[in-house]
């Protein structure tokens, strides 16, 4: 089973609307220096998987995070916006051979921070779970 | 008129479900803060300011006591930055703390606070087993 920050950067990638590409604007566990408008996917502490005797059968919880770096603090915001509505809900999808139940959102997009060129960071969280 | 004897009982309960529920509560909020001590990723420490900021604070209804909650965390201003910051970057400079230490707590402990709370209630007679 991948990390889930691959499964959800090829769920992404696929999304055309967001016009997103893996090792362009879009990356998982770095955030590079430049460009500088950027998606990044980091896998976060989750929830314990399910002990069951069957591991065919586990479920585990995967959470993870989406920061996204954008000059413009509006325009960010629209694309943090954009991937939370994309992503929040999504139910019952085969990605890489791990079935994604459901993903949830933990909340809606926020400010984290600016980064040292002044260029707002934008983070939401999600649950997912998978199997 | 039966059933309203019945509602009687029942908010009475609720009322002390209420009490006891709350100290069942604040004792699953001391755990999972405590457990951030103790679990990595545990709470990064500089001078030791965000560490010292960890509160539990009860929150309930005074007039009729049916509802209670806690409030907990870390006040000091920068917690949700230090807590949020996912950059691999970052060297934290106590082994074993780094960004989520609150949510990874509450994630791994969700359970055990359900029996806190659930060992409060009972201890103190406010749910049978």
């Amino acid at each position: 089973m991948n990390a889930v920050s691959e499964d959800i950067k090829d769920m992404l990638e696929a999304e055309s609307a967001l016009a997103l590409t893996a090792g362009t604007d879009l990356f998982i566990g770095k955030e590079p220096k430049s460009p500088d408008n950027t998606v990044t996917i980091f896998d976060t502490p989750s929830f314990p998987p399910d002990l069951n005797l069957d591991p065919t059968e586990r479920y585990y919880r995967s959470a993870f995070q989406i920061r996204v770096r954008n000059k413009s603090y509006t325009v960010g915001m629209d694309l943090a916006r954009n991937i939370m509505e994309l992503l929040h809900g999504r139910a019952s999808e085969t990605w890489n051979s791990a079935l994604y139940t459901v993903i949830q959102a933990t909340g809606e997009p926020a400010l984290l921070d600016r980064d040292s060129n002044d260029r707002p960071r934008i983070i939401t969280n999600f649950n997912a779970q998978r199997r | 008129m039966g059933i309203d004897n019945v509602m009687a009982g029942l908010n009475q309960k609720l009322v002390e479900y209420g009490i006891s529920g709350t100290q069942g509560l604040r004792s699953a909020a001391y755990f999972i803060l405590n457990d951030t001590e103790r679990t990595s990723p545990t709470t990064p420490v500089d001078l030791g300011n965000l560490r010292a900021s960890r509160f539990v604070s009860t929150i309930s209804d005074i007039k009729t006591r049916k509802q209670s909650a806690v409030l907990f965390g870390f006040s000091a201003n920068y917690a949700y930055f230090v807590h949020e910051n996912m950059n691999p970057d970052v060297q934290w400079s106590k082994a074993g703390s780094g960004p989520k230490f609150l949510e990874a707590s509450l994630k791994r402990n969700t359970f055990k606070a359900l029996l806190i709370i659930r060992g409060k209630m009972s201890s103190s007679g406010k749910l049978k087993k």
